[in-house]
């Protein structure tokens, strides 16, 4: 892979940069200088990409081959990597608001903590968070019918409110805790909790296979969701192995053969999605 | 400013011009005979199609309903964001389009009138506040009446001329231009969770039948002698079946006689939607040859079609039942609303899909409409904006009207049940230019009794939109670049004044609007007075005085007075 280095020339702007331009794809196929000339947002006016970051190393041809990595924090730095097909994304510190948005491909790889929005929308790719996640990871925008589409999240933190919200399809898994609300609307895909789960979890719920699994404690869970059954899946230990081994969560192994607890809802909609629940002990 | 139009291909139905070249003068916004060439600027249209402007009929662009969609679907505006450019404002687009977008999207596609049909008398401030944001275009709204308290009570007691009264006084309260009509009786039994099955139920908590209302507020119209006809949304819309509906309807109304220069005495929107035959969505199939036949051997009924395009839009109707029916169907968000002793309404988002069969045949229906009624003067062009589809799909419903090509192509795209269940595949009829000029403008202004829209004669408003298409070189195979043309008009000229050019908007004049003045005898006046007062006294959230639209609401307005009582 290719190379192309951002070093933030400036730091914690108190009008945040809206910054799409950090993507593989708008970055390959240019020189350096067209890079350094890009459009960047500040509030209402129009800048380029070198007013705020210096800009070094090489540049692939196409987006699959080449690498960005943002040197520092810049957590003052939205859109980084939104709508990104393919190549791969290092953010060596925090990182903005809606990170990765609406993506189908490539990696996204966060050493810090990211804003409100991640992943939202996304079908494809790979997010990967060392620190904590905002609000609204993975979710639908206001008013769309369907969150993410499709590729996976994995958050090392903890993740906030609304976590997964319309979720259709992929999956997200957050090594902390989720805070409440996680997965309300969901109609699809699966979230991970290794952490403890707050109330709401899964509200309003559809079915089509959603799935949330609360490997931690769970705070509390909506009365409209109704105990069905304590259970061995099967699937629990591919999936569990599947974690461990590719994006290298290794405590996801200790809950191998574990018995899990199904809840089934959410009934205030007539939903038939399902919360599973390990076994304490 | 002084304009020529040179060497243009005109097509001017209202005066017999069907694409002779010949050049178009504009003297202070006004058509005229001559003009020295010295005095004015020249435009040079050779080569391409000059027409009079657009006239939409039946667009939801403004008041309470559209507004509600808006707010239910900011993922309909973020796939469509508009910038602003040195003239024209930012907004937003696609099915619930801001009040500015709208105006210049109809202006890019050289329309210069549209109607906006829904109405509720209490939102009219708001309808009229959107129409003054609306640039550009000439506009006007109709009132809805067809569940109006007083319009029940008037039916029921048998009372035509405190009916007539009663639609003259709220023509002014709310600067309406023409009474509308939606599920008449259907939206008052909704209010108790109900709806009527025809035009012989019962509505609840009145004595009144649908039939009564729609034969009634039609012979009020006439007798006033308004410039439009009832403008009516039928009963049962969306139920498979109610082609029969439909047909019953305009046969309720074939005896009242129309008021003298008119020959019709109803209109028929988005007719598509009320064209369903079967007994159920499973064996749903064409309605439209029935209602052709019917249309084709009767002289007073016109109809648009509602047209359905393939996308992703927002349907909103007066008609409150039908739309929570459509809310179970797709399961989609919903909005409800209920204007307390005039109207309802409803807003849910719609995807038209090319493989769902009910979506094709209803593609289909529209243009078999369109194509087996033979008179273009009573078929008009529309999609029901946005029900059917946004109105900036124009270009691609006249490439369909003008292209079999264009037709069969969509049909191998989309579920073959098109094909089987409609007649659409056998037709092989095409609109010229001509008849896309009478479809889309001439006859739809002259039903709406607008004389100085829809023709190029003298005297006419300087409303013209010319189309870089050559009519002598086209021919129904290059339905794309009759897509094209009428996509962006080379120019689009407004009242004299030159508001696109090459498709883009270069100037924002406001339009008037048209709002139907009646005389009431004072006896007649007094005494509905008494009965306003006594009916707002018990039942309205707001007072009679507080009620009429004021004049600073209409900027530029154009009363059309009428003589109703002689």
């Amino acid at each position: 892979m290719m190379e192309l280095r951002l070093k933030p020339k400036v730091s914690g702007l108190s009008i945040p940069l809206e910054a799409e331009v950090i993507s593989p794809d708008v970055v390959a196929g240019k020189t350096l200088r067209e890079v350094e000339e890009l459009r960047v947002y500040h509030g209402n006016r129009v800048e380029t990409l070198s007013e705020y970051f210096e800009v070094e190393g090489e540049v692939a041809p196409n987006p699959e081959e080449q690498l960005i990595i943002v040197e520092g924090d810049v957590s003052w730095v939205k859109y980084i990597g939104a709508e990104m097909t393919a190549g791969k994304v290092i953010v060596k510190g925090d990182a903005g608001m809606h990170l990765g948005s609406r993506m189908t491909g490539g990696e996204i790889i966060v050493e810090g903590s990211v804003g409100d929005w991640a992943g939202a929308e996304m079908a494809g790719g790979l997010i990967r968070i060392r620190g904590d996640a905002g609000d609204l990871l993975g979710a639908a925008y206001r008013g769309s019918p369907e969150g993410m589409r499709g590729g996976c999240i994995f958050v090392e933190g903890s993740a906030g409110y609304e976590t997964g919200t319309g979720m259709r399809r992929g999956l997200i898994v957050i090594g902390g805790d989720a805070a409440p609300f996680t997965g309300a609307h969901m109609n699809g895909g699966v979230i991970f909790i290794l952490g403890r789960a707050a109330k709401r979890l899964g509200a309003q719920m559809k079915g089509n296979g959603s799935l949330i699994i609360c490997l931690g404690e769970v705070e509390e869970l909506l009365p409209t969701f109704v105990y069905d059954t304590t259970y061995t899946p099967t699937f629990m230990r591919i999936y569990l192995k599947t974690l461990s081994e590719k994006l290298g969560i290794k405590r996801a192994e200790e809950y191998i053969g574990r018995a899990f607890r199904r809840y089934r809802g959410d009934r205030a909609v007539g939903g038939d999605g399902e919360i599973l629940v390990v076994e304490r002990g | 400013m002084n304009l020529i139009i040179k060497g243009g291909y005109v097509y001017d139905p209202i005066n017999g011009v069907n694409g002779e070249r010949m050049d178009i003068y504009i003297k202070d916004g006004k058509i005229v005979e001559e003009l020295p060439e010295h005095e004015a600027k020249v435009i040079d249209a050779s080569g391409m199609v000059v027409m009079p402007g657009g006239v939409d009929l039946h667009s939801h662009i403004a008041g309470s309903k559209i507004n509600l969609g808006r707010l239910l679907r900011p993922e309909d505006h973020r796939k469509d964001p508009v910038p602003r450019t040195r003239v024209t404002r930012a907004g937003v687009g696609y099915s619930c389009p801001s009040t500015y977008i709208a105006g210049y999207r109809y202006a890019q596609m050289g329309y210069t009138t549209v109607m906006e049909p829904a109405m509720p008398p209490l939102g009219a401030r708001h309808v009229h506040e959107e129409l003054n944001d609306t640039p550009i275009v000439d506009k006007s709204a109709y009132p809805l009446f067809g569940n109006n308290y007083f319009v029940l009570k008037y039916v029921r007691e048998g009372d035509l001329e405190m009916l007539k009264a009663f639609i003259a006084w709220l023509m002014r309260a709310t600067r309406g231009y023409a009474i509308k009509i939606v599920n008449p009786g259907g939206v008052e039994s909704w209010k108790w969770g109900k709806n009527v099955e025809g035009l012989d139920d019962t509505v609840e908590g009145f004595d009144v039948t649908p039939r009564q209302i729609i034969t009634s507020l039609a012979r009020a119209n006439e007798e006033l002698g308004l410039p439009h006809t009832i403008h009516l949304h039928c009963n049962n819309l969306g139920v498979p079946g109610n082609y029969q509906t439909t047909i019953e309807t305009m046969r309720a109304v074939e005896d009242i006689k129309p008021k003298e220069g008119r020959e019709t005495t109803i209109h028929i929107v988005h007719c598509q939607f009320n064209a369903l035959a079967g007994d159920s969505w499973a064996t749903l199939r064409s309605g439209a040859p029935e209602i052709a036949k019917y249309v084709n051997s009767h002289r007073h009924v016109t109809l648009d079609l509602g047209q359905v395009i393939f996308t992703d839009t927002t349907t909103m109707t007066g008609d409150g039942p039908w739309q929570f029916r459509l809310y179970n169907l797709t399961g989609n968000k919903w909005i409800n609303s209920d204007v307390e002793m005039e109207a309802g309404a409803g807003v849910v988002p719609y995807t038209f899909r090319k493989k769902n069969p009910v979506n094709a045949i209803q593609w289909a229906i529209g243009l078999e409409l369109a194509l087996l009624i033979y008179d273009p003067w009573r078929v008009y062009m529309t999609t029901d904006h946005p029900n059917g589809g946004p109105f900036t799909f124009y270009p691609k419903v006249i490439a369909w009207l003008m292209s079999r090509k264009a037709r069969t192509e969509t049909m191998l795209e989309i579920h073959k049940a098109a094909m089987r269940k409609t007649t659409l595949a056998d037709i092989y009829r095409e609109y010229d230019f001509y008849e896309i000029a009478i479809t889309t403008r001439a006859a739809p202004a002259k039903v709406l009794g607008l004389r100085e829209k829809g023709h190029l004669g003298p005297g006419a408003d300087g409303d013209v939109a010319i189309y870089d298409i050559d009519p002598t070189e086209w021919r129904p195979s290059m339905y794309r670049e009759v897509e094209k043309a009428f996509s962006r008009a080379k120019y689009t000229i407004k009242g004299g004044e030159i508001i696109v050019v090459d498709g883009e908007v270069v100037s924002t004049p406001l339009g008037k609007t048209y709002w139907v003045d009646v005389e009431i005898p004072e006896d007649l006046e007094g005494e509905l007075m008494k009965d306003l007062e006594e009916g707002f006294r018990n039942y309205y959230t707001i007072s009679l005085d507080n009620y009429p639209v004021e004049d600073a609401y209409l900027p530029i307005q154009r009363p059309v007075k009428v003589v109703g009582w002689r």
